[in-house]
């Protein structure tokens, strides 16, 4: 039965170029699983036109404004992962929302993170999800997460120069890697790494994440430390703020650690340790 | 078809009398194939209906084209499931076409309605399908799942939050109207008279304050943009109750 | 370390000021300068002396009173022929009310009384550990601590690397430099 729909559902010459191993493993690897077909604009450079409409910095009067601007991190430490993010979506001053989730649960183990375009992150990180999913189907294991990382890095890669906007972390802890955190974004860039900070906000992120980091961060520790830097950086980038995203990814999975409001935070950590100190209250 | 001079795109149309002085065959043209037609929506959720509202002005520039546009549809006879589109008319049409299609699509191959999280994500793979030539549409889905009011809202590429929103305004005056929903939706700022920093619970509307709230955020926006007015269609999906299933309200607004 | 990167001039016996080149170039502790941001240093530096002394002969101006005098300066350049594009700190103790005072001074004359501050790229990568680190009753000790995490974190991320940094420490009994 299975020769059978064998026959019918693999293309033809799939057998004449390959014995079966090596069209099994052609099967495996496969081509691109969704039908991605993208309208396009009837012009020779579709890139300039999408800059030209959206870009508001090339453009300030573009008529379509993606929303930018936000503070994510990751890193990695002994009892797993820490992934945090602010929650602020600006479209120029305008504050379009408060309370977006950047997080993105690719599935019960892996995490990303989403900094640029929106919706870039949220469809690629799906479709990500998707592939992992696939993946575990043809090889009865879960995906390791360079594997993960890396099928995004090439599918982004291949849109570029397109105007395509994401600079994501995939986090994720399996057996044979442990802890594993990539950085990718829309260049094509992919990065393994202990610590990333990504975003408008992120050289304030990294001034106090650097500062304290440790790879043998006790777990509660390591959850202050992604909250403090994450409220370090909504302190003093415009463009992040709102509540912030705790996560904790660790071997059987992500552990979600709150959505808190930022300005509860603020004054908690204001009035019990004295921080912030240029903040002055006149009462 | 508004030729704003604010982009610039290299077209292989013919090049017209105006621009032939140049060399060469290709000719520089300025154009958008967009344009901002005005209007505003606005939808919020109630622990079993949604409201879904939007104004009927059709505007470009200083120009009204009709004061009987409605931006509010159903998408199936059936269906719980209603969107409102704003941003540039034709865009935001074809949306709605497009979607009702898939709903219809859907029925048929699988005898039974489409569910709102199913629509939602549908969305957004619509939208994001159109990428790199973006539907110039910004939306809001509404429906009634598990007895429930939902309501999900998109940026114009198709980014949207899974689990739902209280409230979202969209399109020219969702600058004023945010703010004021923050305010009596989600409470923003709202403290106990005479407690000390006790914030007011926020609780699920019921639907007459629902609808009362709708009105004065469209009459206010009436009053200070000018892309807003003449007529408020108001849909609202209710779940249970005295008015269940979906009904329509027209509203008038100012005409000037 | 050779002495003309020192970026820094002596106001008087408590008070010194730190001067960098644009705006949003590439922040204080790293910026080589031009001729006209020691000339407008050190003309500062002789006219604190003389406004002090015209207004003030028995005791040398504040902390407060120089940076305003500064600002003032710096004002009056913004709207000449050919105004200073310069950034500055200036740090002082006022031995009247026995206070170490920090001032802010960007190129468009703009002035704030800061517990700490940073000018350039360098705020960026500082202000978040200031904010977290400082507090208002540390002592010299502490303060070189959080001073050193800085350094270590614009060595670490800064885009360019720089060659040394020239730290002074300003207390009641004057201007004192420090091996770093």
């Amino acid at each position: 039965m299975d020769t059978l729909i064998a026959q019918y559902t693999e293309p033809v010459y799939d057998d004449e170029i390959y014995d079966g191993e090596d069209a099994q493993l052609t099967r495996i690897s496969g081509p691109p699983t969704a039908n991605l077909k993208f309208a396009l604009p009837p012009i020779a450079q579709p890139s300039a036109f999408l800059r030209a409409v959206t870009d508001d910095h090339a453009n300030p009067d573009c008529p379509i404004k993606i929303a930018h601007g936000t503070t994510t991190l990751a890193f990695r430490f002994k009892g797993g992962i820490i992934v945090a993010t602010d929650s602020r979506a600006t479209s120029g001053n305008w504050i379009a929302s408060q309370t977006v989730k950047k997080v993105i649960e690719i599935n019960d183990k892996m995490l990303g993170t989403m900094a640029g375009g929106a919706a870039d992150c949220q469809f690629w990180l799906n479709y990500l999800g998707m592939e992992c999913r696939l993946h575990e189907l043809r090889h009865k294991r879960r995906i390791s997460v360079a594997a993960a990382s890396k099928v995004l890095s090439n599918i982004v890669y291949s849109y570029k120069g397109m105007g395509l906007s994401m600079g994501t972390m995939i986090t994720g802890v399996t057996p044979q890697e442990g802890p594993a955190l990539y950085y990718v974004d829309s260049d094509g860039t992919r990065h393994q790494g202990d610590l990333f900070c990504v975003g408008s906000g992120q050289t304030f992120a990294y001034g106090v994440l650097d500062a304290e980091y440790s790879y043998d961060l006790s777990t509660e520790d390591a959850l202050a430390l992604g909250t403090r830097s994450i409220l370090a950086a909504t302190h003093r980038d415009a463009y992040s703020g709102g509540y912030i995203n705790l996560y904790h990814v660790k071997e059987d999975g992500w552990v979600k650690h709150g959505f808190t409001d930022t300005d509860g935070i603020f004054w908690k950590r204001k009035l019990e340790t004295g921080e912030f100190s240029n903040v002055t209250v006149d009462l | 078809m508004a030729y704003l001079h604010t982009a610039n795109i290299i077209s292989d149309f013919p090049p017209s009398h105006h621009h032939h002085t140049s060399a060469g065959p290709f000719v520089q043209h300025q154009i958008t194939p967009y344009t901002n037609n005005g209007g505003t929506i606005l939808g919020i959720t109630g622990e079993d209906f949604v409201v879904l509202a939007g104004d009927t002005r059709h505007s470009e520039g200083y120009s009204i084209n009709s004061r009987t546009e409605k931006k509010v549809h159903r998408l199936g006879k059936e269906s719980s499931l209603v969107l409102a589109t704003v941003g540039f008319g034709a865009d935001a049409l074809d949306v709605v076409e497009t979607m009702k299609r898939a709903v219809e699509d859907y029925k048929f191959h699988h005898n039974k309605e489409m569910s709102p999280p199913a629509a939602a994500q549908l969305l957004m793979t619509i939208l994001y399908s159109n990428r790199f030539f973006p539907k110039y549409a910004y939306c809001i889905l509404v429906g009634i799942h598990a007895g429930k009011g939902v309501l999900y809202s998109y940026d114009v590429v198709g980014s949207y939050s899974k689990s739902g929103e209280r409230r979202a305004a969209a399109g020219a005056a969702s600058d004023l109207i945010v703010p004021f929903l923050d305010n009596q939706v989600e409470l923003k700022n709202q403290y106990v008279p005479y407690a000390w920093e006790e914030e007011i619970p926020v609780q699920p509307l019921p639907m007459e304050k629902v609808r009362r709230l709708v009105k004065d955020a469209f009459t206010s926006a009436t009053e200070r943009h000018i892309q807003v007015g003449d007529g408020l269609q108001i849909i609202t999906v209710a779940a249970s109750g005295v008015g269940w299933g979906v009904s329509e309200e027209m509203y008038e607004l100012k005409k000037d | 370390m050779k002495a003309e990167d020192d970026k820094t001039r002596i106001l008087n016996d408590h008070c010194l000021m730190a001067y960098s080149g644009e705006a949003g170039d590439t922040g204080m502790l790293t910026r080589s300068f031009g001729r006209g941001k020691v000339q407008f240093a050190e003309f500062i530096q002789a006219n604190v002396q003389l406004y002090g002394m015209r207004s003030n002969c028995t005791q040398a101006l504040s902390p407060s009173s120089v940076s305003s005098f500064v600002r003032t300066e710096l004002a009056k350049s913004l709207r000449s022929r050919k105004p200073y594009n310069l950034n500055l700190l200036i740090g002082g103790y006022d031995t009247v009310n026995d206070k170490p005072e920090l001032y802010w001074l960007d190129f468009l004359a703009a002035k704030d009384k800061l517990p700490y501050a940073a000018h350039g790229y360098a705020q960026y990568y500082c202000l978040s550990i200031l904010d977290k680190h400082h507090h208002p009753n540390i002592d010299l000790e502490q303060g070189l601590k959080i001073l050193r995490m800085c350094i270590e974190e614009l060595d670490r991320r800064m885009p360019m690397n720089f060659k040394g940094v020239n730290v002074k420490v300003i207390t009641k009994t004057g201007i004192q430099d420090l091996e770093y």
